[in-house]
């Protein structure tokens, strides 16, 4: 697989677009996965994830071929969505916390229109709830959350993405393990 | 909360599959009878169950056209700047 990949980013580095397009079908559901967990908004994230690529590829020079590239891909995808979430204006989205109402979310009170079976349902409430804890703590922790049990990566991997040494990657996992127990626990 | 730190960083340990056999045993021992920290533990493996078992949604499936259209063209070793 690496060897595949480095073949295809020598490609992409003498302008060869198929070879672009390649690495764009290997990595977009993983890139896109990062950042919908990360800025918690389909559309958005989608955004993030086109851009993610293009600064991948218009930066692509500046790859070192030594180092793993999805790395350095997870990494232009964190930081982005990071840059979103502190650009961001606060405002009113669907999942936004309603007073008094702590752990739901509107959502969940928008009736569906599809007939779904009902363990179906249940199952997507489920995803919604998880979905939106995730988006209930500091950016930090979700990075490492992220990172750790959705794309199940090493904390040596997670500190290259994130540029941070291991024992913090490890003491952050630790924090934001807790902080979602607390969130969680009524499951 | 665990009961004590050092049951906190057992949970952790084991948690993070770096605890020694003697670790596990110790923490397993203490579960069996503090009723707090096997709470405690059983949520924590609780959570991250949840975590792992949501779903990956793919991305749109005009998402790779819709990235070709927007990169710009890179003639042979020229190198780009946007």
């Amino acid at each position: 697989m690496e060897s595949k990949i480095k073949r295809l980013i020598k490609k992409i580095k003498k302008g060869d677009q198929a070879a672009f397009e390649e690495i764009v079908n290997l990595y977009k559901n993983q890139v896109y996965n990062i950042c919908y967990r990360m800025v918690g908004l389909p559309h958005e994230a989608e955004d993030l994830a086109q851009e993610t690529f293009l600064r991948a590829y218009t930066h692509i020079d500046q790859f070192k071929s030594d180092k793993t590239f999805s790395t350095w891909l997870y990494r232009i995808a964190t930081n982005l969505s990071i840059d979103y979430l502190r650009k961001k204006r606060p405002s009113t989205y669907l999942d936004a916390d309603i007073p008094g109402t702590e752990g739901f979310t509107m959502y969940m009170h928008v009736p569906s229109d599809e007939r779904l079976p009902e363990d179906r349902l249940i199952e997507n409430e489920k995803q919604k709830i998880i979905h939106y804890e995730i988006n209930q703590l500091p950016p930090k922790y979700r990075s490492v959350i992220v990172l750790k049990y959705l794309q199940d990566l090493s904390l040596k991997e997670i500190s290259n993405i994130l540029n941070l040494p291991e024992t913090t990657v490890k003491t952050r996992v630790h924090r934001a393990r807790e902080a979602l127990r607390k969130r969680l626990r009524h499951f | 909360m665990a009961c004590s730190l050092e049951m906190k960083r057992l949970i952790d340990a084991v948690l993070d599959e770096e605890a020694t056999a003697e670790e596990q045993q110790k923490l397993k021992t203490h579960m069996h009878d503090c009723r707090h920290c096997r709470q405690h533990y059983n949520q924590l493996v609780q959570s991250i169950n949840l975590l792992k078992g949501l779903e990956q949604p793919n991305v749109s499936e005009h998402f790779t056209a819709s990235v070709l259209s927007v990169v710009p063209i890179r003639e042979k070793g020229q190198t780009l700047k946007r």
